[in-house]
């Protein structure tokens, strides 16, 4: 258990945004800030902040002055957000009306944070883009939202699952493929061509796919490192509150590892290792059939994939690039599971899902 | 309908009404979560905890659990004011058309500021993220280190309550939006989860 430091809480709450914003504005601040994130979660519901082009600038006026946002444009008056799935635009700036309505202005901005700043007297504004991240700004201070997630762009953009396959499909596309999780960032020996892991990148992996679960799911307690046995413990475990369904995720990675302090490569695990993985997850299975009965538990192999052609044996020396062919050469590489197919028909055990994580091709 | 904790049976109604509303559906244990939450928020104005109307524990997850709530929760579905669908409870319309009239109720309207303050700070934090902080707060985390389950606020609940003091000392209680400290302390706990 964390220690508990009622200091650290009373500097954390202070600095708070909510707090802080309370403090500036009081009630029609926090009325504001309400209905501001309001906003923002309805706007997220139909877009996800990950792929939003430019800034999103949303706000909402405190003190009663001139109609802002002149200079603009022509805007757009919406009741929601359903019809912005649809929209082409690099910036959106929003005025969250009294009547609960959206004031609309799709620009292409020269200067973003300047505008938002320049809102501030009057307005709580929130502000985001996927490079500064989320901000709330009132009387021309920057309050930074703290990002407590990894992986999503903005902490308000975080879509929910019941079903844990499409969660993992999701999580390759969002956070994997490209390594736009910052945790996920930390596995690579050579983050700037992504072509070598860092020696022992599973714990890194196993806390990525972690927090993102954690984060994806309502009703369920994910647990790193759960100990089926005494000699096989397994990546994640996951169980859900009300049902007491279990998923036990085994982690596998491949591909060419390289210990950055001496600069030598650690481990070349190949498509053996997958089904290495495929009968240890079964051998997990049998053993929690037989230790929890009662208890509906499904398996899930995870295949982190980052093999390259071209890097040469183990006991080579690390190859600094490779052509664009060779660094893509898995890509479409489906793992042959066939000499291990009896544990996978054991019907309590998922498809493998396969994480191909891209290597930096300019 | 039989007879259950008219403070419990209030606050289930408009829990799950509000979590519904935000993200579709309540399970139960987020129930209980939303409503221990509420009740900090109660403590934290300063009110006695006596005076909530119904108990918690602790399970050995860690999470909170109230037998008059869960039991409230029984009576609301046998009567149809709560449904279940998908293992989630939903409120009925007649449970929204009586949720109506019991908010109007002075006891009631009273508990709406705490429940409100609770269920809104989902806008700002990911259920599961609010889960996983709570679980950080020392009460319920010892809860989970003993692995069984104790009763919460039964005079061995001094280290909310210093949290709680504390709290109010560096921010103060007069929020408008009691959503404010909620999240604020929220994320304080949610670090902890990443240290």
């Amino acid at each position: 258990m964390t220690k508990f430091n009622l200091d650290a809480m009373f500097e954390s709450a202070e600095s708070h945004y909510g707090v802080r914003i309370q403090a500036l504005a009081g009630a029609p601040g926090a009325r504001a800030l309400r209905n501001i994130l309001e906003s923002v979660k309805a706007l997220y519901a139909r877009i996800a902040s990950e792929t939003l082009l430019g800034s999103v600038v949303i706000f909402h006026e405190i003190s009663p002055c001139g109609p802002l946002g002149n200079g603009l444009g022509q805007p757009e008056d919406h009741r929601d957000f359903s019809g912005f799935p649809s929209k082409k635009f690099t910036d959106v700036v929003i005025s969250v009306q009294g009547n609960g309505s959206y004031r609309c202005w799709f620009v292409s901005l020269e200067n973003p944070r300047d505008l938002a700043t320049s809102l501030s007297p009057d307005a709580l504004v929130y502000y985001f883009n996927r490079t500064d991240g989320d901000v709330f700004i009132l009387h021309n201070i920057w309050m930074q939202v703290p990002k407590f997630i990894s992986g999503f762009s903005s902490v308000f953009s975080n879509p929910t699952f019941d079903d844990l396959s499409e969660a993992l499909v999701h999580y390759h596309h969002s956070q994997a493929k490209f390594s736009n999780c910052w945790v996920l960032r930390g596995v690579w020996y050579d983050p700037e061509k992504r072509l070598h892991l860092r020696a022992a990148p599973e714990e890194l992996m196993r806390r990525s796919l972690e927090q993102f679960l954690r984060t994806c799911f309502r009703d369920v307690e994910v647990r790193p490192e759960q100990n089926m046995s005494e000699t096989n413990p397994v990546d994640i475990k996951m169980t859900w509150y009300s049902s007491g369904r279990i998923a036990i995720i085994e982690i596998k990675w491949l591909g060419q590892s390289v210990d950055p302090d001496t600069n030598r490569k650690t481990q070349n695990y190949s498509a053996g290792r997958a089904r290495s993985g495929a009968l240890q997850l079964a051998t997990y299975l049998s053993q929690n059939a037989e230790r929890l009965i009662g208890q509906q538990a499904r398996g899930y192999l995870v295949v982190f994939d980052a093999r390259r052609g071209g890097l040469g044996a183990v006991r080579t020396s690390v190859k600094l690039s490779v052509s664009q062919q060779d660094a893509l050469q898995y890509r479409d590489q489906e793992i042959d599971y066939s000499s291990v197919k009896a544990a996978l028909d054991r019907g309590d055990m998922e498809k493998p899902i396969r994480l191909f994580l891209e290597p930096v091709v300019v | 309908m039989p007879a259950c904790n008219p403070d419990a049976a209030f606050d289930a109604l408009c829990i799950v009404s509000r979590v519904g509303a935000s993200v579709g559906g309540a399970y139960r244990t987020e129930v209980y979560l939303f409503s221990y939450l509420s009740c900090v928020l109660y403590i934290y104005r300063q009110n006695p905890v006596a005076t909530w109307g119904y108990d918690f524990s602790v399970t050995r997850n860690g999470l909170p659990f109230s037998a008059p709530l869960d039991h409230a929760i029984d009576v609301l579905m046998s009567g149809a004011l709560l449904n279940e669908h998908n293992g989630k409870l939903e409120i009925s319309e007649s449970g929204s058309a009586e949720l109506e009239i019991l908010q109007s109720l002075g006891q009631n309207s009273r508990r709406v500021e705490y429940i409100d303050g609770a269920t809104a700070s989902l806008l700002a934090l990911p259920m599961g993220v609010l889960r996983g902080a709570l679980q950080q707060q020392p009460d319920l985390a010892r809860g989970r280190k003993i692995g069984k389950t104790r009763r919460l606020f039964a005079g061995d609940h001094e280290d909310l309550y210093d949290e709680l003091e504390r709290l109010s000392r560096a921010i103060g209680v007069e929020f408008s939006d009691l959503m404010i400290p909620a999240v604020a302390w929220l994320a304080y706990l949610s670090r902890l989860t990443q240290e």
